[in-house]
């Protein structure tokens, strides 16, 4: 038995509440007053690749036989092995299996889902942007379900195997007046539509399709500005692009001086190019310009001729009063005013029924009901869109928990034979029965307790563990994830990662680490679904000192957590050489911090390493004063790779 | 302050500099010491098992002497118990809400919260199914319970799927099966530092190794899923001075331990507990010895009636009354509260 010193206590306190703090072993000499304000930093690292990659020596789950825990997708596909789901079907709405000729939303506009590729970023029913991993297309012979809907012209058509996010809405209460929302999975095969009305007339119970409200994406090119969002809105609305000898050319046309004045304005702001105007033969004015790379950008993002007309997604990720600009804009080159019956609402017409999508996205970005019309035995979409004040024009479409509700009015079903078409989406792919999040949580779960077990046999300790954190809860020791239901984490793009000293948001999905002055914590959101949403917490306890053997850096589908470890020298000295040894699968750099033992949001210093593929040998000189202090190392490495730590060792 | 001369000239001034930056802040530090028990290692199942031990904040008069002699003569009296109100409202005891499901409010049993659950999460046998509400009613319970242990010692509880995402503890964890594997046979496997434990189902098995205390209960299961939980202590309470709920899983209800410790070397000594019960039961009390905690020192039973009891009883040994682990067992189906725990030195 020996006294040792520590950087913190081994229980801390927050208020009434006990917490555990993240404690390091720190050298005997470390006590000297002198020493621990002590102060580093690196020299030039020099990095030799000494060998190959190789798993050797990581520790395996005590669980049973699993594969390596470097390899997440084995390990998921193994975790599917041993617990299969009985009915493996993708849900993302409106884009699977599903015949040639319906439209799935891409970030660059909606697409037949027959010209989905691999890599296409498509809307998922948690209204993100979500990479196609992989397209399936395959023969089918049998009936089809086809859906219609309330405010939406065509027939959508399913294969009656498949499930589709469907709302339902009760009336309850005395007088039917209370109304409860429920949203649930449902093959299309088993979707029947209730027919119960009460008093007045209402439908009792009424199925509902949803369809997300977007959230922004990252993939927005395009500088918002007021003056571009109405040029968009006027040529979406208005404008051609023509080739001739005389150059490339857009023109935007209309017969109201006023209008053309705007146009005028908008290019002259939005492009500083004056363009030309004229009036044909029919006096009808028209706005020219000439441009090449005008030409090229518009009919690559908007398309080529009225009837392929598109927005692309990353237009979703502006802010609203651009949008509103792009659609006064294009408002006032096809739109109309109905007053109709007391009040009045505005409509969008348009040829193509992509475009009439695109407005519908934009109007939901703008919490405006849509309901779209098409002319009969014609090319011609109406976008009509709701009055807000009294909501009237068509009351049973309205947006509910970052939904569109459309009523299912009917459901045919038909006799079809051709190819279907499916695709896998990342993250969102949700897999029906009760494995949706539990297997990336099994997954996840068995990595932790690797990691866990090398943790511990270096003499340190880090705890973890994967879950749902809605239902049923995730916690290690005293920090959470706030239990929340997918969707509403998805909507707002981050989970609340709750510890004893405050709260840090984790993307989703993505990875946080928390930083705490005496507290070590990281958490990763892996996917979010309707209720369920898979999360990963690690915390360190204990951390090792110049870990001498091999620990693996916990990496849960791509999203690679940091290892934090103490860099301690046996004796004061004012020059350290550290010597590490870093296997990686792919070349990569590595970020390495120095943190200060007596609080941990001091970072002494920050240096990147580029490592080459295999064992890499680095030695990093770190200069001090007085001295070089014990420290808490941070290696981050980079996303997707895998890495271990092989040991590292201080020379004084 | 001489600059080492091995330190490159040019980065001497940034050292310096935030050197001095730092010294106010961090050279008053006063710095922790402590005795603390490395991780240790098991065979379980053909494999090393690495296990944080139960740790005993043990004090400075514990001599040798006294936790062999002291123990070997350790000797407890009989308990007086006095009723202080016949009142068992469990929303008028000071015990936590779940951090985690705060909505639920105070939540003692498991049956109080897995309504509330359903209702909130209905199963819609896509994204939830039934193992969640049970297992997320034994979260909302333990965690509760353990924001209350934590105030005074150190706990770690976990649970969810035995089978799939499975429950893992730092030292404890249960063997992946299915649930219609589990219900065939009638019993949950845990790998613990004592060893493979089998847990029957619905039931709740106290780990008691030489220096690990835990317990591990098996719950219900469905064709697939069960719910197990887990629990592991790090480091043991010498006093409770706020409500401690005892959990009440299916009925189940698991022991709590405790450091029964005077504050200094004395040959007397009256341990008071303060407890609140919701029926009257018969407290089952434990004495362990500190340096093995299989080895049992002396046991009694406490009847304690319904409502807020004190039980005070007396403890004696020679040399000296010695530290030994006092686990309190609470029968089951019961919903108990300690309110405090306490050893004074009777002169």
């Amino acid at each position: 038995m020996s006294l040792r010193l520590y950087n913190f206590p081994f229980e801390a306190r927050v208020g009434r509440r006990t917490y555990f703090p993240t404690v390091a072993r720190l050298p005997g000499w470390m006590a000297e007053p002198r020493y621990r304000a002590a102060v580093a930093l690196p020299g030039r690292p020099s990095v030799r690749v000494v060998g190959p990659y190789s798993e050797e020596g990581l520790e395996q789950p005590m669980e049973g036989p699993a594969p390596s825990t470097m390899d997440w997708d084995r390990i998921v596909a193994w975790s599917r092995e041993i617990a299969p789901v009985e009915d493996p079907s993708i849900v993302s709405w409106m884009h699977t299996c599903v015949p040639k000729g319906h439209l799935v939303i891409t970030t660059s506009g909606p697409k037949d889902v027959s010209e989905v590729s691999v890599g296409d970023r498509v809307l998922t029913h948690t209204g993100r942007f979500a990479r196609v991993t992989k397209t399936f297309k395959r023969p089918y012979r049998g009936k089809l379900i086809g859906i219609k809907l309330v405010g939406f012209p065509d027939t959508i058509w399913f294969t009656p195997e498949h499930p589709i996010l469907v709302g339902i809405r009760e009336l309850k209460g005395a007088g039917y007046r209370r109304r409860e929302y429920k949203i649930l999975w449902i093959r299309a095969g088993d979707l029947q539509v209730p027919r119960e009305k009460v008093m007045g007339g209402a439908y009792k119970r009424r199925l509902y399709c949803l369809l997300p409200i977007p959230r922004a994406d990252g993939d927005g090119f395009a500088r918002p500005s007021a003056p571009l969002a109405r040029f968009i809105g006027y040529f979406l609305a208005e404008g051609s692009t023509h080739v001739s000898s005389g150059g490339c050319r857009i023109e935007l046309t209309n017969s109201d001086s006023k209008i053309i004045d705007d146009m005028v304005k908008s290019v002259r702001e939005a492009f500083g190019k004056e363009p030309y105007v004229w009036e044909d033969k029919d006096g009808v004015a028209k706005v020219r310009i000439i441009s090449k790379e005008l030409y090229t950008w518009l009919r690559a993002n908007f398309g080529t001729n009225a009837h392929n007309k598109r927005i692309p997604g990353w237009l979703l990720a502006w802010p609203a009063e651009y949008i509103q600009e792009l659609l006064i804009a294009y408002w006032y080159g096809d739109g109309s005013y109905q007053p109709r019956n007391g009040y009045h609402r505005i409509a969008y017409h348009t040829s193509s029924k992509m475009l009439a999508i695109g407005l519908r996205l934009l109007e939901l970005k703008l919490d405006r009901e849509t309901t779209i019309f098409k002319r009969k035995d014609k090319e011609h979409y109406v976008v009509y869109v709701n009055n807000p004040e009294g909501r009237k024009g068509c009351p049973e479409v309205r947006i509910v928990d970052n939904y569109l509700w459309m009523p299912i009015k009917e459901i045919v079903a038909e006799d079809f034979d051709g190819y279907v078409y499916n695709m896998e989406v990342e993250g969102d792919n949700s897999y029906v029965v009760d494995t949706i999040a539990t297997h990336n949580c099994h997954a996840a779960n068995v990595v932790i307790s690797a990691r866990m077990e090398e943790y511990k046999r270096l003499g340190s300790s880090l705890v973890g563990a994967s879950d749902d954190p809605f239902i049923p809860g995730l916690k290690v020791e005293d920090i959470r994830f706030r239990s929340e239901r997918g969707r509403d984490v998805a909507a707002r793009g981050y989970a609340v990662l709750e510890t004893p000293r405050g709260s840090v948001n984790v993307p989703v999905p993505g990875k946080a680490t928390a930083v705490f002055r005496d507290l070590l914590a990281w958490g990763a959101v892996l996917e979010a679904f309707l209720v369920q949403w898979t999360g990963v917490l690690l915390k360190w306890r204990e951390l090792a000192t110049n870990p001498g053997d091999r620990v693996a850096f916990p990496s849960f589908r791509g999203l690679a957590a940091p290892q934090f470890f103490v860099h301690s020298s046996s004796v004061p000295a004012p020059v350290n050489i550290a010597r590490f040894s870093i296997t990686t699968d792919r070349p990569q750099t590595i970020t390495i911090r120095a943190r200060n033992v007596n609080d941990y949001t001091d970072v002494m210093f920050e240096d990147r390493i580029q490592l080459g593929e295999g064992r890499n040998e680095v030695e990093l000189p770190i200069f001090g004063f007085p001295v070089v202090p014990a420290m808490v190392i941070e290696i981050q490495p980079e996303d997707g790779a895998k890495t271990i730590l092989d040991w590292y060792e201080v020379i004084p | 302050m001489p600059v080492p001369s091995q330190v490159p000239r040019e980065l001497v001034p940034r050292l310096y500099a935030a050197y001095l930056a730092r010294l106010p802040r961090y050279s008053a530090i006063r710095y922790f010491e402590d005795l603390v028990a490395p991780v240790r290692e098991a065979v379980v199942a053909g494999r090393v098992l690495r296990y944080h031990p139960t740790q005993l904040p043990l004090a400075r008069w514990a001599s040798p002497r006294i936790m062999t002699e002291g123990v070997r003569n350790f000797s407890f009296g009989r308990p007086e118990i006095r009723l202080i109100t016949a009142e068992f409202d469990i929303r008028r005891i000071n015990i936590e809400v779940s951090p985690i499901f705060p909505r639920l409010g105070k939540v003692l049993a498991t049956e109080d919260a897995v309504e509330k659950l359903r209702q909130e999460a209905p199963v819609d046998r896509t994204e939830v199914v039934e193992w969640m509400h049970d297992s997320a009613s034994a979260t909302a319970v333990m965690s509760a319970r353990e924001v209350e242990y934590n105030k005074h010692s150190q706990v770690e509880t976990r649970s969810s799927d035995g089978y799939i995402p499975g429950v893992r503890l730092s030292s404890l964890s249960f063997e992946r099966v299915r649930g219609y594997e589990y219900w065939s046979r009638g019993y949950a496997r845990a790998f613990t530092p004592i060893g493979t434990v089998n847990v029957p189902r619905m039931s709740l098995r106290t780990i008691v190794g030489r220096d690990f205390l835990g317990w591990a209960f098996a719950g219900p299961q469905y064709w697939i899923q069960w719910t197990g939980v887990l629990a592991e202590l790090r480091r043991l309470a010498d006093r409770v001075t706020s409500p401690v709920g005892f959990p009440n899983l299916w009925g189940r209800v698991p022991p709590f331990w405790l450091l029964q410790q005077p504050s200094r070397e004395t040959q007397r000594a009256e341990v008071v507990m303060v407890i609140d019960s919701d029926r009257d039961q018969r407290l089952r009390v434990v004495f362990r010895d500190p340096s093995d905690y299989t080895r049992v020192v002396d046991a009694g039973e406490i009847d304690v009636p319904r409502g807020r009891s004190e039980v005070r009883f007396v403890v004696a040994s020679y040399p000296a009354v010695p530290p030994v682990v006092n686990e309190v067992k609470p029968e089951d189906n019961t919903r108990t509260v300690l309110n405090r725990f306490e050893t004074r030195v009777v002169s």
